[in-house]
């Protein structure tokens, strides 16, 4: 069997789609946003995203692949050999798994090499990986059912277009996704989802192996079992795939959290090990605007997930840092004037004017932790005077803290009068 | 009375045994479940992995869809008697390029309406210039791979280009054509590469042996002889 295997290997046409596949995996894991570089989890997550991109190409190859017999007009001769069918469908299948988890493999190895300098301890999360080869062996299985059930040209178009809509379809499904865009580290793959979707897959093998070709014989017993008992199997798993769960859960967060030792103090997940030295940085350039007695530093900033909100302010990471230093920011405004320090506007317009004046803050503070203005890559939403702002930022400190104080008084006397 | 010699019953029993032994009806399904997708569905907007800050993009499901039809009218050019067809009787490339007009026709009738029916219909301009780009660039593909595998090179370029389509505003980029609004600029293109399809496919494989026997006549012969 080893040997029927090699020359499957070897004959496959996806030999042919291997190339494409891998340039899709390599250029898919780099060709976009590289901050997973370095995050353990982020990285797993990347190497499975090109998975769900593949399967188009891989069921539809899978399905060309399977329909050779038929193609080459060699029903007689398949007929005859010594093997039983499911033996020679399996190796055949086999080959076609191995040429699908070879891109996913190069991609992880990829993720890890240039990953290992940067992440600090830990290794590639197992359970990402595991679901980009459960997607890897559900499209080359139903590519294979597909290509021996019917003998039209059509099938690889309507398989490959089908299990790639059904993916993307269902990526947005809490119970029955089969992929992730990103691994942040506070959630995390359940083993229930994870088994199950494998329990599919499988389940999808056998009956892609098992299936008995029409031509072969009357409904016989045999052929009752190789239909009817995958079929079965294959409702059982989905059930058991839609009744698992959602695909992720929220983390336990760490008993001892990765903390930087300067006042103020960050606190991080492990995992982004990466960014603590930046994101000191912009607490220390938050703790540089203490010096105008306008605002209220927090002795310690919290990740996300690190602590529940009842206990303060938690910023993200998983957004970019920009979008760290927003949150920090944001953790200063409402250590400043969080809660009852502010009025309640009493009017629309008096609402409005505090609200302009806070964002015009909240901006200025923002590009003060940042150090400079918001980056190119992130748009949409943001509406205050961004030449102003600039203008602002070249002033000396104290004109800055005496505009800072403007907004102030005029957040105060939009709702609390003069 | 030559041509029925070929053709028992007449010229349109010829289209009719082509329609057969090409299984258009499987063609015409396709169609018809694409349709159905499209009126109901159309409007749909799945998040797809891409290049831009967030890592996804919103993509109506309607952009996949010209995909599917294009391939399906490309596919419906291979047949049970595809190695004779090669032989590329004149008559024979006039069938074909019959139906290839007919099939786009009706397939943009059909899609346009079921677009119009789906709540998508000010999208009908686009649906139609991809479907037409995407059958050039089908036919392009069954023409060097054969034409049952016409749908390699539009599955292999579809992912790549909603993948790295769109830039950091998630706009379209300018080389991204079925991402991009109607224009002028666009719908050449697409007419463009349906064209070097449609010639590609005139070009059979006789027209590759007359190139080399012309080319055998006039070479300066270096040996034998």
């Amino acid at each position: 069997m080893i040997r029927a295997f090699w020359i499957e290997l070897r004959r496959s046409p996806l030999r042919w789609a291997l190339p494409v596949l891998i340039a899709i995996e390599l250029g898919m894991l780099f060709g976009r946003n590289t901050d997973w570089i370095g995050v353990w989890p982020q990285a797993s997550a990347a190497a499975q995203v090109p998975v769900a991109e593949m399967a188009i190409l891989l069921s539809a190859a899978a399905a060309w692949s399977a329909a050779r017999v038929q193609r080459a007009d060699g029903i007689e001769q398949w007929s005859a050999v010594a093997r039983p069918l499911w033996q020679r469908e399996a190796v055949h299948l086999a080959a076609t798994v191995v040429y699908g988890l070879i891109p996913l493999l190069v991609g992880a190895i990829a993720a890890a090499v240039v990953s290992v300098g940067t992440a600090g301890p830990g290794f590639l999360w197992p359970s990402y990986l595991l679901l980009g080869a459960t997607v890897v062996i559900i499209a080359a299985a139903l590519g294979h059912l597909a290509g021996r059930l019917t003998q039209s040209w059509l099938v690889p178009l309507l398989i490959g277009a089908g299990v790639y809509l059904g993916l993307l379809w269902f990526a947005s499904s809490d119970t029955f996704s089969f992929s992730v865009l990103s691994g942040a580290p506070q959630v995390e793959i359940t083993t229930p989802a994870l088994l199950t979707r494998l329990a599919l897959a499988v389940a999808l093998v056998v009956a892609a192996v098992g299936f008995q070709p029409p031509s072969r014989s009357s409904w016989t017993e045999h052929r009752y079992r190789a239909t009817v008992l995958p079929s079965l199997l294959v409702l059982l798993t989905i059930v058991g795939v839609m009744t698992a769960g959602p695909l992720r859960q929220g983390r336990e967060p760490p008993d001892e959290p990765l903390c930087s030792d300067r006042v103020p103090q960050v606190c991080i997940w492990p995992e982004h090990r990466r960014h603590l030295a930046e994101l000191t940085a912009i607490a220390e350039r938050l703790e540089a605007v203490a010096a105008s007695r306008l605002f209220v530093i927090p002795e310690s900033f919290h990740e996300e997930g690190l602590r529940t909100p009842e206990d303060g302010a938690t910023f993200p990471v998983t957004l970019g840092l920009w979008a760290a230093a927003r949150g920090m920011a944001y953790g200063v405004l409402n250590a400043s004037f969080g809660d009852e320090s502010l009025c309640a506007p009493a009017t629309a317009a008096g609402e409005e004017q505090q609200q302009e004046a806070l964002t015009e803050m909240l901006e200025w503070l923002v590009a003060r932790a940042w150090g400079g203005m918001r980056p190119a890559d992130y748009h949409g939403g943001f509406d205050y005077d961004e030449e102003e702002l600039r203008r602002v930022l070249r002033l000396p400190d104290d004109e800055q803290f005496e505009w800072a104080r403007e907004r102030i008084t005029t957040a105060y006397e939009a709702t609390c009068g003069a | 009375m030559g041509r029925n010699r070929i053709w028992p019953g007449g010229r349109y029993s010829a289209v009719r045994w082509w329609l057969r032994t090409h299984r258009i009806w499987a063609v015409a399904v396709t169609q018809l479940g694409v349709a159905v997708v499209c009126a109901v569905w159309g409007g749909l907007e799945m998040s797809v992995p891409a290049d831009t800050p967030q890592g996804s993009v919103n993509v109506a499901l309607w952009v996949f869809l010209p995909v599917v039809a294009a391939i399906a009218i490309a596919i419906g050019m291979t047949g049970d008697m595809a190695s004779f067809e090669e032989r590329a009787a004149r008559c024979l490339l006039g069938v074909e390029f019959g139906y290839l007009g007919a099939g786009l026709a009706v397939t943009a009738l059909v899609l346009g309406v079921a677009a119009y029916l789906g709540g998508v219909g000010d999208v009908v301009p686009e649906l139609l210039r991809n479907l037409v780009l995407w059958l050039g660039l089908a036919l392009l593909s069954g023409r060097i791979l054969g034409r049952s595998l016409a749908w390699v090179a539009p599955l292999t370029v579809v992912v790549p280009l909603d993948y790295f389509g769109y830039d950091a505003r998630t706009q379209p980029h300018g080389w991204a054509i079925p991402l991009r609004e109607f224009d002028a600029v666009t719908a050449t293109v697409a007419v463009l590469v349906l064209g070097f399809g449609l010639g590609t496919t005139a070009l059979t494989r006789w027209h590759g042996y007359a190139v080399r026997r012309a080319a055998d006549r006039y070479a300066p012969r270096t040996r034998g002889d």
